[in-house]
């Protein structure tokens, strides 16, 4: 039977059952008692080691996570500023500015109204140090090409040219 | 075990330089009575060890969490009570293991030339076994580790009255079963 102190405050005896006490029909192995502390010394060494392993894994694999997180921001910081303008300017991609020029003068001659907003409005929206004509002049005929397929699918210009 | 020991061994156990020596410390103060709770609440020695080793793992990995609020004892009752029922959720057929265990228990006894107080111990834990999980737990701290019904509700988080209720109706059926099986 366990040895044990434990104080009992404000307590009575309890039920007793006649001829059967505290005593238990189990029994322990011999010299278990001597033994497990040592065990479960070293188990609890173990796994307090495993799990601070794991911990240490965890947190490399954090720290590569937002390495790999910052770089991804600051490439596409990089590629942001070039996005909105060829996106802006890609109304007017699909036709090089002569042809441009050649339309806005038909549709001038068609109203009688001088509409000369397609050109302020590249003027507007392309930044001071960057020519459309040049910007476009740099892409490929597959960048030009992408440009127009995204022009097309782009409703808010097709709203845009349909009010014009 | 006093409660200047307890902090005493507690202070060793979070101080990294001494946590080894205040750990076996601990163990070797409260093993057995830990070690006979679990036993009797899950008959088999393996799984009564297992558990209990598993019980003073947490107790070394978790020994910055004890604030001191309650008894030492209490608290490593609490987390040996908890391993327990984890036991009895993750093997729901252990109620079946430890029935077989006892009922080998009776055929050892009657093969051999014990009394028959040793026959009446087996029948009387096959009653408690056949007790609700709660009433067990009741039963057992009260009835062997002579706990009050204050310490019992720290450890099982429940209140003193339904602790009384359950208690009473354990010792009830206890003394039905052994009526039945006289």
């Amino acid at each position: 039977m366990p040895e044990m102190e434990i104080k009992h405050d404000n307590m009575n005896q309890p039920d007793n059952f006649p001829g059967i006490g505290k005593r238990l029909p189990y029994r322990e192995p011999e010299d278990f008692f001597d033994q497990l502390p040592e065990r479960t010394l070293e188990k609890a060494r173990q796994r307090t080691r495993s799990k601070s392993s794991l911990r240490i894994v965890w947190k490399a694999v954090a720290v590569a996570a937002s390495v790999a997180a910052v770089v991804f921001l600051v490439i596409l910081s990089q590629n942001e500023p070039q996005v909105p303008v060829v996106a802006e300017t890609k109304t007017e991609a699909v036709e090089p500015p002569v042809i441009q020029e050649e339309h806005v003068s038909a549709v001038e001659k068609e109203t009688d109204t001088p509409k000369v907003t397609v050109p302020q409005k590249e003027q507007t929206v392309a930044s001071p140090e960057e020519n459309v004509g040049d910007v476009l002049a740099d892409l490929t005929d597959e960048e030009l090409l992408q440009m127009a397929a995204m022009f097309e699918a782009d409703l808010f210009t097709e709203d845009r040219n349909m009010d014009n | 075990m006093s409660e200047t020991s307890d902090a005493y061994l507690f202070s060793l156990i979070k101080n990294p330089a001494t946590r080894d020596k205040g750990f076996l410390q601990l163990m070797n103060e409260y093993q057995k009575p830990l070690y006979w709770h679990i036993r009797r609440l899950v008959v088999s020695h393996e799984d009564a060890e297992d558990i209990l080793q598993e019980t003073f793992v947490n107790v070394y990995r978790f020994a910055d969490s004890f604030k001191g609020e309650s008894r030492v004892f209490t608290w490593l009752y609490r987390i040996a009570t908890n391993e327990c029922t984890r036991h009895f959720r993750k093997n729901k057929n252990w109620l079946k293991n430890a029935e077989l265990i006892t009922d080998k228990m009776m055929g050892d006894l009657t093969g051999t030339d014990s009394d028959d107080s040793e026959r009446m111990l087996v029948k009387f834990q096959q009653a408690i076994l056949k007790l609700p999980e709660k009433q067990r737990l009741v039963f057992n701290l009260r009835y062997y580790d002579e706990m009050s019904y204050e310490e019992i509700a720290q450890i099982l988080d429940s209140s003193v009255n339904t602790l009384k209720t359950n208690y009473h109706y354990a010792c009830e059926k206890i003394k039905q079963h052994l009526i039945e099986h006289a």
